[in-house]
Order: C-alpha cells, then sequence, then structure tokens
C-alpha cells in the first residue's frame, strides 16, 4: 500500500512539472492538456470509484499549491468528484470495449475541467469567462480522449505492479 | 461495506477536507499557514522546473512550431501587418514627441531610464488553463520583493504576487484577477486595466467621453492606484468594447506581449516615482513649516516673555 502510494504521488509530482515546465509550448488552441486530470479518471477506469477519489483527491491538491488565484482545495474537490464519478460508471462498460474508455476519458475530462473552471469562477478571485471555461473544458476533452489510451496503459501497469486495495483491474 | 459505499463515505470525507481548505483559505490573511504552503511549494517545485525547461524546451518548441504549421501563413500576414502598425506608431510618436513634453517623458521612461532592475527567466507556467501565472528564478535574494513589475522588451508582463528565495510567482497582465491603471498615451486619458484570459485585455475608461480609438497606445500609469512605473507599454487599442450605462466606457486593448513565449524577463525593483505638482504659494507669503523637533531642550523656568511659549512665530500655533 505504500508502496503504491509512493509510486502514484511520484506519477503526480512529475506529471505536474512536465505540464508546468513542458507544455507552455504545447498548447491546443492556446489550452493546455491536465496531465493530472488525465491519470485521475484512467485510474478510475482501471480500478474503480474508491482510488479514483483518492488519487484525484491528492492530484488535485498538489495542483492547488501550485495555483495561485484560486482557494486552496478548489482542484482537489473537482478531481475527486470526477474520479468518484468516473469509477461510478466503471461497471457499466463492455471489458473489450475500446469506445467505452474514450468515452469516459472525454466526458471524465469535460466534467473535470468544467468544475475546475465553474469552482475557480464560484470560489476564485476575479473569474474567466464562462465562454472561456467552456472551450477549456471542451479542448481539453477532446485532447483527452487521444490521451486515453497511453494513460489507461501506464494506470494498468500501475493497477497491475501495485494493485489498488480490494480491487481487480479490468483488461 | 461494499466497495459502491466505501467510495461514497471516501468522496464524502474528502469533499468536506477540500470544503474546510476552501474556508480556511479564503479567511486566512495574505501570509498566513495556507500561503507558506504555496511559498514551500514554489520553492521545492521551482529547482526541478528550472532544470526540466532547461533540457526538453528546445524539443517542447520543436514540436509547438510543427502543431503551429498550419497557421503559419495566417501567422505571417498577421505579422506583416503588425510591422506596418509598429512603423506608423513610431512615424505618430516621433511627431508628438517634438510638441509634448509629456509623451517624451514618457518615452524616456520606456527606454528604462532611472529603473532599478532584476534579469529573470521564466521556468515554469501555472497548472491550470484559467490562471495564468508564470514562475521566474528570481526571488526576495534578488531584491524582488510581491507587487513590482515584470517588464520584457515589448512591455508589461505582470505583477510579483508572491516571493520565495530565489524564485517568484508572477501574476500576467491577462489573467483575470490583474488590475492596474494605464492611460492611452496619445491624450492621457485614464483608467483601469484588467485581464479577461485568453481573449483582449480591457480598459475601463474613466471618462466616458474620452476620444479613444483603434491604434492608440495603452502605457501604465502611476493614477490613483497604480503601483507601476508609468509609461511602461501595454498594448494597443483594438475596438471598443461596450458603451456601459454608468459612468465608464470600456476599450478592448491587444498587448504587445507575447504571453505563450516568455523568456527573458525584468523585474522593475526600484523606478522614480513622479513628484506632486508644487503649489503656488500666494505673494509675499513664505512657507514657514512648524518646528516639529525642538533643537534645544525647553528651559526649567520659563521666562515670562513677550511672545507665547511653544510655536516661536508668532502665529500662536502649538507644535
Amino acid at each position: 500500500m505504500i508502496a503504491r502510494l509512493s509510486v502514484v504521488a511520484l506519477l503526480v509530482v512529475t506529471l505536474l512539472v512536465v505540464q508546468t515546465a513542458v507544455l507552455p509550448a504545447l498548447t491546443v488552441g492556446g489550452y493546455r492538456p491536465d496531465l493530472v486530470l488525465l491519470v485521475v479518471v484512467a485510474i478510475a477506469v482501471t480500478d474503480g470509484a474508491e482510488p479514483g477519489v483518492r488519487v484525484g483527491f491528492v492530484g488535485g491538491l498538489l495542483t492547488d499549491v501550485l495555483l495561485q488565484t484560486s482557494a486552496l482545495g478548489v482542484a482537489a474537490l473537482s478531481f475527486s468528484v470526477v474520479g468518484w464519478l468516473v469509477g461510478l460508471a466503471r461497471p457499466y462498460l463492455a471489458p473489450q470495449s475500446l469506445t467505452a474508455p474514450l468515452l469516459l476519458g472525454f466526458g471524465g475530462s469535460f466534467v473535470g475541467e468544467l468544475l475546475l473552471g465553474l469552482l475557480a469562477r464560484v470560489l476564485g478571485g476575479e473569474p474567466a469567462p464562462l465562454r472561456l471555461v467552456i472551450q477549456a473544458a471542451v479542448v481539453v476533452g477532446v485532447v483527452h480522449t487521444l490521451l486515453v489510451p497511453l494513460a489507461l496503459r501506464v494506470a494498468r501497469a500501475l493497477s497491475v505492479r501495485f494493485p489498488a486495495e480490494g480491487t481487480a483491474v479490468s483488461r | 461495506m461494499n466497495q459502491r459505499r466505501r467510495a461514497r463515505v471516501v468522496l464524502a470525507a474528502l469533499v468536506l477536507v477540500s470544503l474546510v481548505l476552501v474556508t480556511a483559505d479564503f479567511r486566512s490573511d495574505e501570509g498566513g499557514p495556507l500561503d507558506g504552503v504555496r511559498r514551500v511549494a514554489t520553492a521545492v517545485f521551482a529547482p526541478v522546473q528550472a532544470s526540466a525547461t532547461a533540457v526538453v524546451e528546445p524539443v517542447a518548441r520543436l514540436l509547438g512550431g510543427i502543431g503551429d504549421l498550419a497557421s503559419t501563413f495566417e501567422d505571417n500576414q498577421r505579422l506583416r501587418d503588425r510591422v506596418a502598425q509598429l512603423v506608423e506608431r513610431r512615424r505618430s510618436t516621433e511627431d508628438v514627441e517634438r510638441e509634448n513634453d509629456e509623451l517624451r517623458a514618457l518615452l524616456e521612461m520606456r527606454e528604462g531610464r532611472g529603473w532599478e532592475t532584476v534579469t529573470a527567466t521564466t521556468i515554469g507556467i501555472g497548472p491550470s488553463n484559467y490562471e495564468w501565472t508564470i514562475t521566474i528564478d528570481v526571488g526576495t535574494e534578488d531584491g524582488v520583493s510581491e507587487d513590482m513589475a515584470v517588464v520584457d522588451g515589448d512591455g508589461l508582463v505582470g505583477r510579483v504576487v508572491l516571493a520565495d528565495r530565489s524564485s517568484s510567482r508572477v501574476l500576467l497582465t491577462i489573467d483575470p484577477n490583474f488590475a492596474s491603471a494605464a492611460r492611452v498615451a496619445g491624450n492621457g486619458e485614464v483608467g483601469n486595466l484588467s485581464g479577461r484570459g485568453s481573449e483582449l485585455l480591457l480598459l475601463d475608461l474613466l471618462d466616458p467621453g474620452a476620444e479613444v480609438g483603434p491604434g492608440d497606445e495603452v502605457v501604465t500609469s502611476s493614477y490613483a492606484f497604480g503601483v507601476f512605473p508609468a509609461g511602461v507599454p501595454v498594448g494597443v487599442v483594438e475596438d471598443l468594447e461596450q458603451e456601459t450605462p454608468d459612468l465608464t466606457r470600456s476599450v478592448r486593448v491587444r498587448p504587445y506581449v507575447d504571453f505563450t513565449s516568455l523568456g527573458t524577463l525584468l523585474v522593475v525593483r526600484t523606478f522614480p516615482v513622479e513628484e506632486p505638482p508644487e503649489v503656488p504659494l500666494s505673494p509675499g507669503r513664505e512657507l514657514d513649516p512648524p518646528q516639529l523637533v525642538p533643537d534645544e531642550e525647553p528651559e526649567a523656568d520659563a521666562p515670562d516673555g513677550d511672545e507665547p511659549a511653544g510655536d516661536g512665530d508668532g502665529d500662536g500655533v502649538e507644535t
């Protein structure tokens, strides 16, 4: 359990460094993919709701401390809810389906980015325009859909080597 | 407890913790414990971000360039227009310079004379699509502190919002939380400049009847709440945003700075403050400020003099 926690924490920190140091040069329409949100969705698809909620909280909290104008806890709240929602939908997926994880990847990422933007509007300082929030959610959802197969590979490798408590990998 | 119910309990607990954090962050003052957490995070992440940026930036820029290939022709045309616009602006500025002392002083400020600056490099960017911040590699040990202006060769980039020992966070002018006093360089009309994310900046002019049009240059102002050196170029007026029923009028401003490729920057540590205008005195009346600190200790037994003790200037006002 401690080994899994350490590996997940290391993964999230690495993704945050990539996101803040490398991704500024790799934007799509002015918006960047949120790698932490992507890995939360992938882990929730692979391991279920509870691991999704936990990783969502830890990843969101680490994102929060690197934010400046939003209140601390906004990303933690958003990503936890996404982990739970995606994990809830997981039992209804056909195990061998190729499109279902992509749809979940889009849906989870869209909801996560939208939730983050809306909560930042409500709980932050001066809000970003609503049109911008919706644009960002759509772009992030589409980009994440393309990245979901790669993220699922990472999440499944993690789940095989360091299984989450009381879960089984769906393959 | 089945897995689904357990997940609900964990979610409820963590949502509660998140809400407590949000509330605590709202209620805590600047420099509180949660601000300290951000400071520590900046200090820990900054060296890693700097290393990662140095290693992968050339590759990332190359990949970014390939991704932008489709819009190259469009960019080319836009840049040609911009060059023409800049040439025109330079001509008009030179014309005004001969006639207007105020604008001459503005241009001197633009050249950075009298500023004490620190050179900084961008090492990271904020993790969210809804927050426009960067991390730079200078901090308090370089003389940087909060609220200092950050500029580059094109103009105003933002202001320092969190300064750690060797790194700082900068709120970019395009962030919705950014606000600054600004004025139209051509006629001195002042207003409040604010960011709107990936959209153009908004300048709320105080005078709704001000004559401002596309192409007018906008610079920072030291008027009222301005904390930046006056005369730093911000951008150019794009168009009229809206005519509001209240006493303001808004124009959209296209910033000079390209916020997608921030590299080497300057943090303005000190700048000359504009002196308030001198108040003319009435003829024949000299200013005699009251003496706040007596030169000599008063004698224990004050003599019964002709003048009242205290002010020494005969106006009867005690100091």
